[in-house]
């Protein structure tokens, strides 16, 4: 019997005769990172972190522990520590919480069948891999004097038991790879970069591209940059890709629209039925991988034991859905969305996004390119982060200007702002593609988490950061 | 007999258990850092207590070297089954790596021992006590109606670490501290601002209610003078860096730039520039780790056991100090300076603790705060940069959060919509003023109001 059996088998039996709600975590998190830096190995590394996390709903009142102990008496006392904690709470907890049944709870076995493909995958193979491609990163162009690539696998083998009725084991695996070219000219030093996280084997990996197109668009990154100028600040129409749009949808608008952060009174807050965004936007949040397979946040369950679904959230323009866990879906009195994730098991789960997307459309992204006389295309994602207020910063580090309807020369890096959904409103034009890429991007809350985001090609007018005379 | 003794022996004795078990394929450098936790954390959030939580974790981080192969392993195991496990992986893992010759662990070093920072009254704080120094965060938050908290959390530790070497020596520390955040936002009927974010973290149970008060309510004034937020207007020019601002751009660049590994790979311009003049004469740049009283990045010793020292990164404008773990200290052939960085889930890494900018004493630009904001008689004052900052090229590019309007040497308004960009190089040459007072910034760093010129200052409309 493997050890998430045992302890599930221990889960069943403790929780028989609970008299309080109770949530039982098992999560066994085992990751690899092999990565070579300038022809030198700068991470080997194995990490096994593995536990139970335990959350008991008291009186209203949530209490939670975890222990690495994972014999009989050490889940109990655990279990001891989480009703302790949610009686220190108990008196000063306002609103007391109350968990509605539903038919959303999962039972069974989601087992990914390539987490064994992956596993078995010896890890030679994955180190030559990254060995040779940090090579052939090097040596692509004589204005590269360095390079990285680094290879991550995340293994996940969980159970979640609740005494209303989930009990279900989930095995996952996330591989990720990143590119990053050093560019030099004796002048100026640049990076370019290319990633690609997913959910799936080894082959999830190369769905968008190859790995000799990681390659060169990560060299292309860091020459280009190198003769390139700044651009010019100011409001401007541009068009964002994939990437750039999957940013968008989830730290700008995402975000807003998570129930913790609405109650807290994010600028979505009290929104349901307006129009947010232009009717050409329709953004979503899916524990699937819609459209294409392979996308990061994906995930069968979430860590309340809730089966996940496609979430909508603006629907044609008009804003739809928050996201929500089992607590705040019933206090707004919908289903739960599955959003419930904790990265680790001695996080308690949070309100958190999975694959964030805007659905594509019809429009074609030269004839968008065409539509613009003085603006920019956007690319190359590089970290951003969002306001309660919808207002919003990215990075982007491969950035061409369009002048007159045509592509122009690249631009240094630069960043972009504005609020989200007055930039959604501007939204005049959607392209026919779809990609998820994300890359390796994790997200922040507290805790990190796994997601995915992207979409299609989106032309909108936001604030461009540039220099002023 | 310290307060973690025991506890800490236990600690050590699984690590050596891990060195014996690599050994036993054959010999090799084993080092060992291992953190054991116990951690009471209370969470506010939706203007409610949402969750308590309890957690005990142990963890050890393993690197061994053989034959210049190096392997790293990270477990939260603590049978002897489990840390058998994890030495056999480590082994496994530095077979499929190439040899390097500068792979190396710490040489016994000249102090080594126990190291404690253990307030008793701290070290016993209950759940219960602490719950109450929650209510005291959320009442003094919550003082001004107008404060939305999004999420607010205080939490209680009782930390130890050690680094175990096959090099026999052994360092370790325990420490207790109670920390908390406050991160949320300024609400009216029309509107809603920026979030803003503070926080502290002490030693001493009774340093906890008058920090607490004072960065909370740093927290809440800041939110809500950001109501009303207007636009601002577009030049190139000066600006204030508040000294978060100061921390986020100047403190990140610099730390970049005396980082010994970015320096040997190239990627920073300061190669070869030790003593040379890269900043304004009157700017100065320290870490001091071995300060107690900045618990935050309070550490006797490094990542890989090396001790700890106060060093000036930029002293009177010129470069002083390059930081070195051991890997970049062989590659330099000069001696590690305490600078090793991360913990039991990472390999040692480079970083500073305890990072202070600051004006030279007796410095020419030093002035009192309110001198220095008359100095701008329009212009923006920023207080959190967020966005992008290249050390390498210097470039940076990103909002002006939480910011306001200077108009006459005094706070105008606050500003939404702001962009800020320029080059850092430049940026630090081209100081105007630097505030005399310091200020504590939540995370560790201590920093003044500067005035710096040539920044391209873009607005929304």
């Amino acid at each position: 019997m493997s050890k998430a059996q045992e302890v599930r088998h221990l889960f069943e039996n403790l929780t028989k005769n609970m008299s309080h709600w109770t949530e039982m975590r098992y999560h066994n998190k085992h990751s690899r990172v092999f990565g070579v830096r300038k022809a030198v190995p700068s991470e080997m590394s194995s990490k096994r972190y593995e536990g139970v996390g335990i959350r008991v709903l008291y009186n209203g009142t949530f209490g939670f522990a975890s222990t690495s102990d994972l014999t009989e008496m050490g889940i109990k006392e655990a279990l001891l520590k989480a009703e302790q904690m949610a009686m220190a709470l108990d008196h000063r907890k306002k609103h007391k919480v109350h968990l509605p049944s539903t038919n959303r709870l999962a039972a069974g076995d989601f087992i990914m069948s390539e987490y064994d493909q992956l596993e078995h995958k010896s890890g030679k193979e994955k180190f030559d891999f990254v060995q040779e491609s940090e090579e052939r990163l090097r040596k692509h162009s004589a204005n590269v004097d360095g390079a990285l690539c680094q290879y991550s696998e995340v293994f996940e083998e969980k159970v979640i038991l609740t005494t209303d009725g989930a009990n279900s084991l989930i095995k996952l695996v996330r591989p990720e790879l990143r590119f990053m070219a050093f560019g030099s000219n004796g002048a100026r030093r640049t990076v370019g970069y290319d990633s690609v996280g997913g959910t799936g084997g080894w082959d999830c990996l190369f769905l968008n591209r190859s790995s000799e197109q990681f390659i060169e668009r990560a060299v292309e990154g860091a020459v280009n940059l190198l003769g390139a100028k700044p651009g010019d600040g100011g409001r401007k129409k541009v068009i964002l890709s994939p990437s750039m749009v999957g940013l968008l949808s989830h730290e700008a608008i995402g975000h807003t629209v998570e129930a913790d952060f609405v109650n807290s009174g994010s600028v979505a807050a009290g929104k349901i039925g307006e129009m947010v965004a232009s009717s050409l936007v329709t953004l979503c949040d899916s524990g699937q991988s819609e459209h294409t397979s392979g996308a990061g946040g994906t995930l069968p369950v979430d860590d309340e034991g809730i089966l996940t679904e496609r979430t909508v959230i603006i629907e044609n323009g008009k804003l739809v859905s928050y996201l929500h866990n089992r607590e705040s879906a019933a206090q707004y009195n919908v289903a739960p969305t599955g959003n419930a994730r904790a990265w680790e098991f001695s996080d308690e789960p949070l309100i958190r996004m999975r694959n964030t997307y805007i659905e594509p459309q019809s429009d074609d992204l030269d004839e968008m390119v065409r539509g613009i006389e003085d603006g920019y295309f956007i690319d190359g994602p590089e970290g951003g982060q969002a306001d309660a207020t919808g207002e919003f910063m990215f990075g982007a580090n491969r950035v061409r200007k369009i002048n007159k309807g045509k592509l122009g020369d690249f631009v240094q890096n630069l960043t972009v702002s504005g609020n989200a959904f007055e930039v959604l409103k501007s939204v005049d034009a959607v392209s026919k593609d779809f990609k998820w890429d994300l890359g390796s991007g994790h997200c922040g809350k507290g805790q990190p988490a796994k997601v995915d985001a992207g979409g299609p090609y989106l032309r909108c007018e936001l604030l461009v950061g540039g220099s002023q005379k | 007999m310290t307060y973690s003794e025991q506890s800490i022996k236990n600690l050590i004795s699984e690590a050596d258990q891990i060195i014996s078990e690599v050994q036993k394929k054959s010999p090799a450098d084993v080092d060992v850092f291992s953190v054991r936790t116990k951690e009471v954390r209370i969470v506010y959030e939706n203007k409610d207590y949402s969750v308590s939580t309890n957690h005990t974790s142990t963890q050890h981080g393993i690197r061994c070297i053989r034959q210049g192969q190096m392997g790293f392993v990270t477990t939260n195991a603590s049978t002897s089954e489990g840390l058998k496990q994890a030495a056999e992986e480590v082994n496994v893992i530095s077979e499929l790596t190439p040899s390097n010759e500068f792979q190396c662990i710490a040489k016994p070093p000249s102090t080594i021992g126990h190291f404690e920072s253990i307030d008793i009254k701290m070290a016993q704080l209950s759940p219960q006590e602490l719950a109450k120094y929650a209510d005291e965060l959320i009442q003094t938050a919550t003082s001004d109606k107008r404060v939305s908290i999004d999420r607010a959390e205080i939490n209680w530790s009782l930390s130890e670490w050690s680094l175990a070497s096959s090099n026999s020596f052994v360092q370790s520390a325990a420490s207790s501290t109670c920390s908390w955040f406050v991160m949320g936002m300024g609400k009216t009927d029309t509107e809603v601002t920026s979030f803003d974010y503070d926080g502290g973290t002490v030693k001493f149970e009774s340093e906890i209610i008058p920090l607490l008060n004072k960065t909370v309510g740093y927290f809440r004034d800041s939110v809500v003078s950001a109501i009303g937020a207007r636009s601002g207007k577009s030049y190139r020019g000066p600006v204030i860096l508040h000294p978060q601002a100061v921390m986020d751009l100047i403190g990140d660049f610099i730390s970049s730039n005396c980082h010994g590994l970015r320096q040997q790979d190239g990627m920073s311009s300061w190669k070869d520039m030790m003593g040379e003049l890269v900043a304004h004469k009157d700017l100065l740049v320290l870490e001091d780790p071995l300060n107690v009283n900045r618990i935050e990045g309070w550490s006797p010793f490094d990542r890989e056991g090396v001790p700890s020292s106060l060093h000036k990164l930029i002293d009177c404008g010129r470069l002083n100090f390059v930081a070195h773990n051991c890997f970049t200290a062989q590659r330099a052939g000069v001696d590690p300076t305490g600078n090793a960085s991360g913990g039991s889930r990472s390999l040692p890494g480079i970083g500073f603790s305890n990072l202070s900018v600051s004006a030279q004493p007796q410095a020419s630009l030093g002035v009192p705060e309110e001198k220095l904001f008359s100095m701008i008689s329009d212009g923006l004052m920023v207080k959190r940069f967020s966005g992008n900052s290249d050390p390498t090229s210097g470039q940076f590019s990103g909002i002006a959060k939480n910011s306001h309007w200077i108009s006459g040497g005094q706070i105008a308004y606050p500003v939404h919509e702001v962009m800020i960009s320029g080059n850092m190089f430049d940026l630090i040459r081209e100081i105007l003023a630097i505030a005399s007072s310091t200020h504590h910034i939540y995370g560790g760093g201590v920093a003044p109001y500067i005035l710096v010129d040539g920044v391209s200052v873009t607005a929304g409309s």
